[in-house]
């Protein structure tokens, strides 16, 4: 150490990990953060639907189950591929990675096709300003959907530098992992509010 | 045992090189590309004045208004308008960014470290403050000014056949947009105080202050989601023609001010928290005297965090809510008089122990002038949570100045405190001391007698937010209104003032040492003003007021990382600090920051186009906006890969 | 309340005061300090709280059980109050209520959010479209009270008050029997005229007059017996000769920004509308 720095003893240490990466803890909360949102957005779907006479609201029918549920498989199930890429990348495993978030990326990028053909048959019967159901669904289906294709986004990049051979891939395979699995939980909740609830 | 007593400057000339290293390139590309934390805080707090002198002409404008009855000063229209403005900048624009730049400026130094942990985040959480208070603020140029009151509530604000033109429109975009810069910024301070404390500093020896911005943050994180929706379903509904709060089409209108005081309940504790944070911070340091409980004052501030979201129900006992969730909510509410207790308490308890007498220096006016301010304010606040006395006294002047009262009292005395006392700090030169006792002065007093009357016409049934009253309210109420208005312009000129001290100090004022107080936090231990890279060497701390260990004849002591890791040394150009295990904090480990760069800077910028885009209902403009977006979020995380 | 508030400040003074005279030497608080904190900070506003707490749910719980012998329907509009007796008759701004009776106001509201607030008679409630709220008001003796919309519902907010006439319930009974009649026909020319006018002009398509064909307008007030009430326009207006004709004539300059619009009446129009006005009692 250089003399000009103070009158204090020193303590000499070694640089080692120390944990969690900053952007997993940046993560955290970030997840925390939007699952309020979301939480609050189901809050006011069953406040408004609670003292709704119907629901749904209007001439509309009750959402669709089967091609949905067939979604919500394919979605949860892109968390293991997605887990085991979070794995292979810690111990160094590239190939592994790669193939893990690649098959996430497919499984994500096949529910998000699903919700668009969704949609389109949806506006066929309905708009958002039919009523306040109809605003709520497609602001909390579209809303998730918005967050599932930015997941894709992350995976894209991820995957295309784990391609690349960039190192380290350890700290932001680890952040943007936990945001997918954050993404799927969220629609467990979705899934079962807007669908399950009203079509059971 | 004055500051002359101490040795100083502990820490002798700047390292050059480090200095070169961390310092931001000159003229207008360092300024947009700097992620200088110090910097950045300073912007915030500069910007926040600024609104709050907006604010507060907005306020004396009102003021002339209401002078005497039937006046015509302004006229209804403007009166609203001024009202909604009033009350958003002061709460959206002023109150909550100002504790953005404490924080900023404060919480990286006094936690010991160089920067906070997403420098780039950091710099575009300011750029975004900045063009959302200048979308809102566009909104005069367009004559399309906010005018459904700072609350927005529907079906008022919900729907353009009740609030016309593109005003509430600015509002809601606005406040949404506006979120985006206090929840980055939370997250910031958060993972800053979580991995990034200086060795040694356990959660236990962490200044109150950091406390403060901590458990104000988790408040963000947890209370900003709730008026973020309430802004974007409001602009669905004005714009789009959602039907969330329309009750012809199946929606409730109530449920806007549900998501509204979720949001706006925990608010006005979240901006009490960091300013208690400020007030535990002088107290101390003018009686130098330990905080009395500081364990109970933390405790105080999570509790306090904790109750405040139970509480926002109380802001609608007037809507109708059934008589037993009125009685829970009555009982929550007053339930925060103990967390408030024992910090008040703790506070009598330091300058009532203090082992000198406690120098009226003018930060340690402006706490006291808070602790007088803001008894009166606790007492009221007690009343109007009592749900009868609600019955009585919601909407009106009564509630005026009881919430004048907290958060004028509660906040704004700290910020002043806290201005005065950092101001060293942040410039390196001293305020003018008798300017600052004077304007002190003005302020209290004009506040006293501006806001004291306002109970009493609350009391003889002054409703809120009406533009006029007419004669035969008796002679009684119009001195009482006319004593208010004249309180309010004696506030201005102690404002005024203070802020051409400010304006004259900067240049001329007395140049400062690195430790003008005699403080106790490690911010004190650098020269006047922080060099950019703040700690050459990073110190090892045993408890929450690290100078005042060393004075007492404690060894200090500084971390060395051996050998090539040599932090006082800078390597290759890179910004480099430490960072620590989150709870401990005794593990340390060299990392390597995010350099200066101008892409938060084009991010906000992009954004702001797009929610242009929506208030102007140009999906080619939001267009533009969101490629300008996908462009700057690129370039960025180019800028970090490069590393 | 003020009781309690008075010795807690008064407790604290004498700390400070205490504390400027004794002065100990060291920078460290011992822990026996913190007792002040600890009966200051937290017993005594656990007892203040919970005194004031188990006063403040009594009242509420008492404040449930009145049971009311009438209900009064009261819509919310900007900037003025629609009010409906159980047998249909209408007024505005000015509710007749029986004194000593216990009366039920059914609050809802017809554009945005108001507020029902009468400062000598009780606590206020809100008025929101979509559901109905109901309270309960008494007024122990006869006489007028006046009551304000107490929550911001645009540019005319201020402007947006009522008056609660409590009568003597025979007093009551006469006036709401009197109220239940149809509009008086326009005695002489003049009035005669202006009801032609009011027909013909945008007035008979906001405004109801019971008995009268063309003017079943439902926008603005109930104007069958408008010339009884004493005041006009949310009490923006004392409603004489001279006040009505400044009203009907400048709607915009008396209440900027309300939904009455200038109807363009020559002077003699004018005239005689309020001839026919005059005589709506």
């Amino acid at each position: 150490m250089t003399a000009a720095v103070v009158d204090a003893t020193h303590r000499t240490v070694t640089s080692r990990p120390t944990g969690r990466s900053l952007g997993w803890w940046g993560m955290v909360w970030t997840i925390a953060t939007e699952g309020l949102l979301f939480g609050l957005l189901l809050f006011s779907y069953f406040f408004i639907r609670t003292n709704s006479p119907t629901w749904p609201q209007g001439e509309i029918s009750d959402p669709e189950l089967t091609l949905t549920a067939i979604r919500t498989v394919i979605l949860l199930g892109s968390t293991i591929p997605a887990h085991m890429a979070h794995r292979a990348a810690q111990r160094g495993d590239r190939r592994a990675t790669a193939w893990g978030l690649g098959t996430a990326w497919l499984m994500g990028a096949v529910f998000l096709a699903g919700h668009f053909y969704d949609l389109t048959k949806e506006l066929a019967e309905f708009r958002a300003d039919d009523n306040a159901y109809a605003s709520l669904w497609y602001a909390i289906t579209n809303l998730h959907a918005l967050h599932v294709g930015v997941g894709l986004i992350i995976f894209g990049f991820l995957w295309l530098r784990t391609l690349a051979r960039m190192e380290p891939q350890g700290e932001p395979v680890e952040g943007g992992v936990l945001y997918w699995h954050f993404v799927d939980v969220v629609w467990v909740f979705v899934y079962t509010s807007l669908y399950l609830s009203v079509s059971l | 045992m004055t500051l002359a007593e101490r040795p100083v400057p502990r820490v002798a000339a700047p390292f050059a090189a480090l200095q070169r290293t961390w310092d931001d390139r000159p003229g207008i590309p360092g300024m947009l590309e700097s992620v200088d934390h110090k910097r950045i805080g300073t912007r915030y707090l500069v910007t926040a004045f600024a609104f709050l002198l907006i604010g507060g002409v907005e306020a004396l404008l009102m003021r002339l208004q209401l002078a005497g009855p039937d006046a015509e000063v302004v006229g209804a229209q403007a009166y609203n308008e001024l009202m909604t403005m009033h009350g958003t900048t002061m709460i959206f624009l002023f109150n909550t960014p100002v504790f953005a730049g404490f924080g900023n400026y404060v919480l990286p130094l006094q936690v010991g470290t160089r920067d906070m942990a997403f420098p780039r985040l950091n710099a575009l959480s300011y750029w975004v403050y900045l063009s959302a208070g200048g979308l809102l603020y566009s909104s005069f140029l367009f004559g399309a000014v906010p005018d459904g009151g700072w609350f927005a509530y529907v079906p008022l604000s919900g729907n353009r056949a009740f609030s016309g033109g593109l005003g509430m429109d600015f509002w809601a975009v606005g406040i949404a947009f506006l979120g985006v810069s206090t929840t980055v910024g939370a997250i910031n301070f958060l993972v800053t105080a979580i991995r990034m404390r200086t060795p040694g500093m356990t959660w236990p020896r962490v200044p109150v202050f950091v406390w403060g911005v901590v458990v104000m943050s988790l408040m963000i994180v947890f209370a900003l989601p709730a008026i973020t929706l309430a802004g974007l379903t409001l602009e669905a509904d004005r714009n789009f023609g959602f039907n969330f709060f329309d009750a012809a089409a199946g929606g409730e209108p109530i449920l806007y001010q549900h998501l509204f005081w979720i949001w706006g309940h925990p608010e006005v504790y979240l901006l009490f928290i960091p300013a208690t944070g400020i007030v535990s911070t002088i107290i101390p340091v003018f009686c130098r005297r330990r905080l009395v409980g500081y364990p109970l004052v933390v405790a105080s501030l999570v509790a306090t965090g904790f109750i405040s979201f139970g509480l926002w129900l109380h802001h609608m006992f007037a809507t109708g809510v059934p008589a037993l969730s009125a009685d829970f909510f009555s009982v929550a509410s007053a339930l925060i008089a103990i967390p408030t207790g024992v910090q008040f308490f703790a506070w009598v308890s330091t300058i009532a122990t203090a082992p000198v007498r406690p120098r009226l220096e003018p930060p340690m006016l402006f706490a006291v002038g808070f602790l007088v301010t803001f008894l009166i304010g606790g007492m009221t606040g007690i009343m109007v949570a009592m749900v009868p006395f609600d019955w009585a006294a919601h909407d009106s002047y009564f509630v005026v100045a009881h919430f004048h009262y907290v958060l004028f009292g509660g906040t704004v005395f700290p910020t002043f405190a806290g201005l005065h006392y950092w101001f060293p700090k942040m410039t390196g030169r001293m305020l003018d001391r008798r300017t600052a006792i004077v304007s002190f002065w003005l302020i209290f007093a004009g506040f006293h007698v501006t806001f004291f009357p306002q109970h009493i016409l609350g009391l003889m049934g002054m409703p809120r937010r009406v533009y006029t009253y007419t004669e035969g309210y008796g002679t009684a109420f119009d001195v009482m209104n006319l004593i208010s208005s004249v309180g309010a312009f004696v506030i201005a000129a102690g404002i005024a003032l203070m802020t051409w001290n400010f304006l004259r100090s900067r240049r001329r004022g007395a140049e400062a040492p690195a430790d003008p107080w005699g403080a106790d936090t490690l911010e004190w231990s650098i020269s006047s003003p922080a060099p950019a890279y703040n700690y050459a060497a990073f110190a090892d701390v045993e408890s929450h007021a690290p100078l005042w260990d060393w004075d007492e004849g404690r060894t200090r002591t500084a971390v060395a990382v051996v050998d090539d890791e040599d932090l006082t040394q800078p390597l290759g150009g890179h910004h480099r600090t430490i960072v620590t295990s989150a709870l401990e904090a005794d593990e340390v480990e060299v990392v390597t920051m995010p350099s200066p760069a101008a892409w938060p800077f084009a991010l906000a910028l992009a954004s702001l186009v797009i929610c242009i885009g929506i208030v102007a209902s140009s999906w080619l403009i939001a267009g533009v906006g969101a490629l300008g977006v996908t462009v700057a979020m690129v370039a960025w995380q180019q800028g970090i890969a490069e590393r | 309340m003020s009781v309690t508030a008075t010795v807690i400040t008064l407790a604290i003074l004498i700390w400070l005061v205490r504390g400027l005279t004794r002065r100990r030497r060291d920078i460290t608080p011992r822990w026996s300090e913190q007792r002040l904190l600890i009966a200051g900070g937290v017993i005594m506003p656990l007892v203040v709280v919970t005194a004031v707490s188990v006063l403040a749910v009594g009242v509420i719980q008492a404040s449930e059980r009145t049971e009311p012998e009438m209900r009064i329907e009261v819509e919310g509009h900007q900037y003025w109050w629609e009010v409906t007796y159980a047998d249909g008759q209408e007024t505005a701004n000015e509710i007749h209520i029986p004194a000593g009776v216990p009366v039920e106001m059914v609050l809802t509201s017809d554009d945005v959010n108001h507020s029902f607030w009468v400062p000598a008679l009780g606590g206020k409630l809100d008025l929101i479209p979509g559901s109905t709220n109901e309270k309960v008001i008494e007024a122990d003796e006869p006489g007028v009270y006046e009551g304000l919309c107490a929550e911001y519902c645009g540019i005319q907010h201020a402007n947006m008050r009522f008056l609660i006439i409590a009568q003597p319930r025979d007093e009551f009974d006469a006036w709401l029997a009197d109220q239940t009649r149809p509009a008086a026909a326009p005695e002489g020319v003049e009035a005669r005229r202006g009801q032609q006018v009011f027909e013909q002009q945008a007035c008979s398509g906001c405004h109801t007059v019971r008995g009268n064909r063309v003017a079943d307008g439902e926008q603005g007030p109930d104007l069958t017996h408008v010339a009884s009430r004493s005041t006009l326009a949310g009490l923006a207006i004392v409603n004489t000769e001279a006040g009505r004709r400044r009203w009907v004539a400048h709607p915009q300059i008396v209440k900027d920004g309300n939904e009455m619009p200038a109807v363009p009446l020559t002077p003699d129009e004018l005239d005689a509308v309020l001839a026919y006005l005059d005589g709506l009692r």
